[in-house]
């Protein structure tokens, strides 16, 4: 018989049963959520364990010149690791490495005696430095394999290609504006590594091949490039100048043949450049005030809206008042009776502003915007900005501007802006897009760019009696950029800088835009020289610089003298 | 006796049986590592291939670099300038006049014309001493004149 204080033993069953089951829930939990829940977290941290994956990295295209030419290319070097805890013996490591460095042994011990992981003992050396390392199989030292950019022309057409960063990102010029087509997408190659850290060859592998990043064919041609650089590093020495552009561009297309700065930098060694305002491109990133130039389109203006013709006279009087301020000719002259022409052969303020006075303000800025001027022109480059266009409205538009727009004061353009103004003009009218990259080949095929034409901006009639009366000008005030047999139409400019609370009082900016053949654009040039010190006049300093060019172009696109081209055409 | 003769029988098939299955054991494990061997032998190559390949792929861009230093405008001017090459002065172009009587497609096709009509057709002997030829050596003249 029982004791009625003993427990009940099918109870002490069912608790220890209780107890068991809660113990199996527990552990069927836990089974359930390492094995089940947390399982792809920890099947990756297992494969990860002993699972390598390198990154194998694409090949960035090449940037050619319209010929074919490279103008960007890749080039492989080597950075070199080492693990300071794995050398033993450091100092006959250090000595090792030093002939190949051109380093000091001294330094070399110093960096592999740091404590740490790892140190960097070289960047983006020699593929044969490399491989030399690579060959004395140093315990320790790892030698990683990287594309570096290269440009083999040099500093040629720097401002236009901009270069990639350590990080194989483009900046600046077409790199930066096509970076996404030019740098591919990495591959990579994973397998098993053994507990050493070396890779099981035999074991279980995956490869995701990189893709190659796009070829680009441009509009540069190199040639044309080299020369259009050389004439601009003798106009600078020849004028005293300390900055200048010069761009040349195919009027028809917009297409880009040449686009030059200087002062320039070497690409090859970009993070070598102080200061680094040098990477601006000041052709389509830097404004400037345009000066007599800027009188091609007012008088486009004058002459597309039936203000003028060629035969028009205005009375000289050397001075006219605009919005209560007096403007002057640049000689303070008054000329009396003077045609369209004259007034762009002697390149007169007051007839640039009697015609700006007498279109209105509305009709006058609207020809601005027509010309492209206040925003961007489109070109495929990184950093273009839309220029200075100050309008009625604007609080700081004064009415004495529309005066002193007319002939390029007040206004702040890009030379990008400028020759593609000019362009209009030679091509009968259109204001086309300027371009840089014609072909893009990349894997998926060939991409051919196509000339763009924004809009009309003056009839053909404007276009080719404004192309008369340049033509007409250059015997005068720019005879230096004339050259026998050929017909030219250009036109000079002489400008202040704007300073704080005014203009300087001693430096200019002198400039020419011209285009040739007249009856038969081929090319336009514009040529701007920052502060030049043997004379401050466009007519003088860059006229001449734009016959350099020109006569060299005529040889190289084999261009023939009027007298023999147009013999057969009559 | 009858026994012991069954279980001689049954042992012998048990070893024939099992040295059967140790034989085909024996070959299922050498074609099988006969084909791992293979296979690794295959990637080890197709590994060493891979890095051959990067290691041209390296040298050919650092080739195609070299080619671009040398092609450089800036260097060819230099060598061209070495050589006594001078930029060219006043280029001189010669006009033809393409309207009058003159003009070079027209008088081509003259003396294309002229030339096929001076031909005349072959004689009796040229064609006497031309199959004569081709008797001898088995081929035309022109064939025989392009072999010399």
């Amino acid at each position: 018989m029982l004791s009625p204080a003993s427990p009940d033993p099918s109870r002490r069953l069912v608790v220890i049963w209780a107890l068991f089951s809660v113990f199996i829930l527990v552990l069927l939990g836990r089974l359930l959520y390492w094995q089940v829940l947390r399982q792809p977290e920890l099947v990756q941290l297992g494969q990860e364990e002993h699972y390598l994956t390198r990154t194998i990295y694409p090949q960035r295209g090449a940037i050619l010149d319209r010929q074919g030419w490279p103008l960007a290319l890749n080039l492989y070097g080597y950075d070199i690791f080492a693990s300071p805890r794995e050398i033993t013996e450091p100092l006959e490591v250090a000595q090792s490495l030093s002939m190949i460095l051109d380093v000091s042994p001294g330094d070399l011990l110093s960096l592999l005696s740091i404590e740490g992981p790892g140190v960097t003992l070289a960047r983006g050396i020699s593929l044969d430095a490399g491989e030399k390392i690579l060959s004395l199989g140093l315990p320790g030292v790892e030698t990683v394999p990287l594309p570096r950019r290269s440009y083999p022309e040099g500093t040629l057409a720097a401002h236009v290609l901009g270069f990639v960063n350590i990080d194989g990102l483009g900046n600046y010029g077409v790199e930066g504006w096509y970076n996404h087509l030019l740098k591919g997408e990495p591959g990579s190659r994973g397998g098993e590594e053994d507990p050493q850290g070396l890779e099981v060859i035999a074991g279980y592998g995956s490869y995701v091949p990189p893709q190659d990043g796009a070829t680009l064919i441009l509009t540069i041609d190199r040639t044309v490039q080299h020369f259009v650089e050389q004439a601009l590093e003798q106009a600078l020495q020849d004028s005293g100048a300390d900055s200048g552009t010069i761009i040349v561009m195919d009027p028809q297309t917009g297409a880009i043949l040449a686009m030059a700065s200087r002062p320039t930098y070497d690409p090859n060694q970009y993070y070598e450049t102080d200061p680094q305002e040098l990477f601006v491109n000041p052709a389509i990133s830097q404004v400037f005030e345009p000066g007599s130039i800027f009188k091609i389109i007012t008088m486009a203006a004058a002459l597309d809206t039936g203000l003028v013709n060629t035969n028009s006279t205005y009375e000289d009087r050397g001075t006219i008042l605009v919005g209560g301020r007096p403007i002057y000719n640049w000689d303070y002259s008054a000329r009396g009776t003077m045609t369209m022409t004259e007034l762009l052969k002697y390149s007169l303020n007051v007839g640039a502003a009697t015609l700006s006075t007498r279109l209105g303000a509305e009709k006058f800025y609207e020809y601005i915007h027509r010309f492209g001027f206040g925003e961007l022109s489109g070109v495929d480059l990184a950093g273009e900005i839309p220029g200075l266009v100050k309008v009625p409205g604007d609080s700081l538009w004064y009415e004495s501007d529309l005066g002193t727009n007319s002939f390029g004061q007040g206004i702040g353009v890009t030379p990008l802006q400028m020759i593609t103004a000019v362009a209009t003009v030679a091509n009968g009218g259109y204001l086309v897009q300027p371009y840089l990259v014609q072909k893009i080949v990349s894997t998926e095929g060939e991409t051919l760019f196509q000339p763009v034409i924004r809009r009309q901006v003056i009839s053909p009639k404007t276009a080719q009696d404004l192309t008369q009366m340049l033509v007409s000008a250059v015997p005068g005030e720019t005879s230096l950029a004339a050259i026998p047999g050929y017909t030219i139409a250009g036109k000079t400019g002489t400008a202040q800088i704007p300073i704080p609370g005014g203009y300087d009082p001693v430096w200019t900016l002198a400039s020419f835009v011209g285009f040739a053949p007249a009856e038969d654009p081929q090319f336009v040039i514009i040529i701007k020289l920052d502060r030049p010190t043997a004379s401050p006049w466009g007519s003088v300093v860059a006229a001449p610089v734009f016959r350099n060019i020109a006569r060299e172009l005529f040889d190289y696109l084999g261009i023939p003298p009027d007298e023999v081209r147009l013999a057969g055409r009559d | 006796m009858a026994v012991n003769n069954i279980r001689q029988v049954i042992k012998s098939r048990t070893s024939r049986a099992l040295l059967l299955s140790v034989a085909l054991a024996l070959l299922a494990a050498w074609f099988f590592l006969s084909q791992a061997s293979q296979s690794t032998t295959a990637v080890i190559r197709l590994h060493q291939l891979a890095v051959e390949k990067e290691m041209l792929r390296r040298e050919n861009a650092q080739l195609r670099y070299q080619i671009s230093l040398l092609e450089s405008s800036a260097h060819l001017q230099e060598e061209a300038e070495k050589m006594g090459f001078a930029p060219p002065e006043d280029a001189e172009y010669l006009a033809f006049d393409l309207s009058s009587g003159n003009e070079i497609g027209p008088s081509i096709e003259k003396e294309l014309t002229s030339s096929a009509t001076y031909e005349s057709p072959p004689s009796m002997w040229s064609q006497i001493i031309s199959h004569f030829w081709i008797l001898i050596t088995g081929q035309s003249p022109a064939l025989a004149d392009l072999g010399r």
